[in-house]
């Protein structure tokens, strides 16, 4: 157990990468006001491994999504790297969303009409990489995913578990500084969550990537450096595991 | 993200929905089709003004004539006359996109042809100039500085010859190049009044002429008359005075003037200018080109008109867009909240979703043009009858795209893309990310 007062009492940890300084997020839905978020701080050190988990309505896909400046707080501090994203308007989030964030989703969300291949490229195709090297950086990508088969196949060519390799793929091959999941093995079998979770965190730990998972799956927390447990829009409590998993090579 | 990138990947887009695209693309097609071609016949029309204009002289010459005042106006009765005399010519000659000046001379004289006889109008001018007022020759040569006693005949002059002993009239056997022919300035030769007493009756000398040339046809002014360098025509009006012992009046200087003096402008847009200031110097000037000012008025209006109807089509063409790309969104909302979250900046997509409304038009466009130039060669091979209704004739075309259209049509598609697709393009842009990854 970690002391929750350090977070409380804004004190700086070593190498802090992210910090969330009482974030609070209302939505509205028509005249009703729901609570997301109530009051969050958190502070994420570089090359950490972060599981946020709870039930459902817990807020944590809210935290997730404003980490990754899709969302803007109601109220509070969101320091990525010492900018504030709540500061920053649509246009600067997406600049920094193309420099520092990698995103894997739940539901995987390939174009369908592109290849795995262009799936992955895409993002390289925005910063503005030439085509011939970043054909060649998705492409390596996919094989160290294992999908070096696969490379000209469409999302619907292929399994759920495939499906999230091509996302995983895509979500490193810009080399973000920070990696979201949400939810990354929701749609998938047992065996086949262990090797999407063996892949992700092997990936970050080459990379000396900060990983930020979402999941309601008590196994894949194992996984983790550090557990924040989510209820009602608070954390709860948050879980140091010493003797993490590691991923198996 | 790079333009190339952004250029394939909305050819790609477009591709996908291809009959979609074609649909709206067609829509463009008319659009911009039937405007271009609408142009056209207004195009077509001003152009038969100018050519029918043309066929009444030429285009760009100012005819300048004794300015007079009038009493009764303010400031018109103590101004001096403004008199056509070779100060005028030079004075002319000096103005800004003058070419060439020419004064004319003109009297009335008879020719006569072996039995036959023509009464023409005997105009001087200066024969150096004649290339430049668009004389045309038809037969032998032109007038030269030297000549003496030597005519060019209009183009239509060989039947303006009779008998007058012939009870009908036929077309008479004459050959201007080489037949010997007299003239004379009595204006009443062949019809001599018997009641004049032979005392009174004058004496009028009769030349032996040569002939220079005929004028080829084409032109009215040019058609009836004959040329003679305005040196001649001058001696031969002094012998004619002499002759019918007429002296100057008093007061009037014995100054050679002209009754007319003909200013060739470089241009048909420096016509108008240059007849205004001839105007402020005093002179009554003329020129066809007040004419074909009124007309052109006529045919912009009418073009105008037709255009309007041909902007109706390319409007509800540009709805079409708008149109397919809002649909394009709702469909894509997805992959553009995918794109965004991975990293597509809302300018990336601003630009991709311009591009892809941008093509349409321009494919429209290009395609229109095209279908206009069939369109337009159709009207004009098969539509004489309906430009016979204009009394434009057969030979000018009733439908012309000029080069400078086609490249506006070019631009003005590309761009009525770009504006249909403006408000679909913002609304992709500000599409929040997750919102539409959420969407299923």
């Amino acid at each position: 157990m970690v002391d929750l007062n350090c977070q409380k009492r804004r004190c700086v940890i070593l190498d802090e990468f992210i910090r969330l300084n009482n974030v609070r997020k209302i939505y509205r839905m028509g005249d009703e006001k729901i609570r997301a978020l109530d009051d969050v701080s958190l502070s994420i050190a570089k090359r950490e491994f972060i599981c946020l988990i709870g039930t459902s309505g817990s807020g944590k896909s809210t935290l997730l999504n404003m980490m990754a400046g899709l969302e803007k707080p109601t109220k509070g501090e969101i320091i990525v790297d010492g900018h504030h994203l709540e500061k920053m308007n649509e246009r600067q989030l997406t600049k920094f969303r193309q420099l520092n964030v990698g995103f894997v989703f739940q539901s995987y969300n390939l174009i369908p009409t592109l290849t795995a291949l262009e799936n992955v490229s895409l993002v390289l195709t925005f910063k503005g990489v030439p085509r011939a090297s970043r054909e060649k950086a998705a492409a390596k990508m996919l094989r160290n995913v294992g999908l070096g088969d696969r490379l000209h196949h469409r999302p619907s060519q292929m399994s759920g578990g495939q499906q999230q390799r091509v996302s995983i793929a895509r979500a490193f091959v810009s080399n973000p500084r920070i990696v979201f999941a949400d939810e990354p093995t929701g749609n998938l079998d047992t065996r086949t969550t262990f090797e999407v979770m063996d892949l992700i965190t092997g990936m970050a730990k080459e990379f000396n990537q900060t990983l930020v998972i979402v999941t309601h799956d008590v196994e894949i927390s194992d996984y983790a450096h550090k557990i924040v447990h989510l209820r009602d829009g608070n954390i709860e409590k948050i879980v140091v595991q010493e003797n993490h998993k590691e991923a198996t090579e | 993200m790079n333009n190339i990138d952004i250029f394939f990947m909305g050819i790609k887009n477009l591709w996908r929905r291809k009959l979609r695209t074609f649909l709206t693309v067609l829509g463009v097609i008319i659009g911009a089709s039937s405007i271009i071609v609408m142009l056209s016949l207004g195009f077509g029309l001003s152009q038969a003004f100018e050519d029918q204009i043309s066929q009444w002289g030429s285009l760009t010459t100012i005819n300048v004539q004794q300015g007079w005042s009038d009493p009764s106006m303010p400031g018109g009765a103590g101004k001096e006359d403004v008199k056509l005399n070779d100060a005028a010519v030079v004075s002319f000659k000096t103005l800004p996109h003058v070419v060439a000046v020419s004064p004319t001379l003109e009297t009335y004289g008879s020719i006569i042809n072996g039995r036959y006889v023509a009464g023409v109008p005997i105009r001087g001018i200066d024969p150096d100039v004649m290339e430049e007022f668009g004389f045309e020759i038809g037969e032998g040569r032109l007038l030269a500085a030297g000549d003496e006693l030597t005519v060019l005949f209009g183009s239509d002059m060989a039947q303006n010859f009779y008998d007058p002993k012939a009870r009908v009239w036929r077309e008479p056997k004459v050959d201007l190049m080489k037949d010997r022919m007299t003239l004379t300035l009595n204006p009443n030769y062949g019809w001599e009044d018997p009641n004049i007493p032979p005392s009174e009756k004058v004496n009028y000398k009769e030349y032996k002429i040569k002939t220079a040339g005929i004028l080829a046809g084409g032109n009215w002014e040019h058609s009836y008359g004959v040329y003679m360098p305005i040196t001649e025509v001058q001696k031969l009006m002094k012998e004619k005075e002499k002759a019918e012992n007429i002296r100057p009046a008093p007061g009037q200087s014995t100054d050679s003037q002209y009754q007319r003096i003909d200013v060739k402008v470089d241009d048909m847009k420096n016509v108008k200018d240059v007849q205004d200031t001839i105007k402020s110097m005093g002179y009554e000037a003329y020129s066809l080109n007040d004419q074909l000012e009124a007309m052109k008025e006529t045919a912009g209006v009418i073009q105008l008109v037709l255009g309007g109807i041909g902007a109706i089509s390319l409007l509800v063409a540009a709805i079409g867009i708008t149109n397919t790309m809002v649909m394009s969104i709702y469909e894509r909302t997805r992959e553009i909240g995918i794109m965004k979250v991975i990293g597509a900046t809302i300018n990336d997509i601003k630009k991709l979703f311009l591009f892809e409304s941008a093509l349409i038009g321009l494919l429209g466009g290009i395609i229109g043009i095209g279908v206009s130039y069939l369109l337009s060669f159709g009207i004009n091979h098969f539509g004489s009858a309906f430009g016979n209704m204009f009394g434009t004739g057969g030979e000018t075309k009733i439908s012309i795209i000029p080069i400078w259209l086609v490249f506006a049509a070019l631009l003005f598609s590309a761009l009525i893309g770009i504006a249909s697709g403006y408000y679909p393009a913002r609304r992709a842009m500000n599409l929040s990310a997750i919102d539409a990854i959420r969407t299923e």
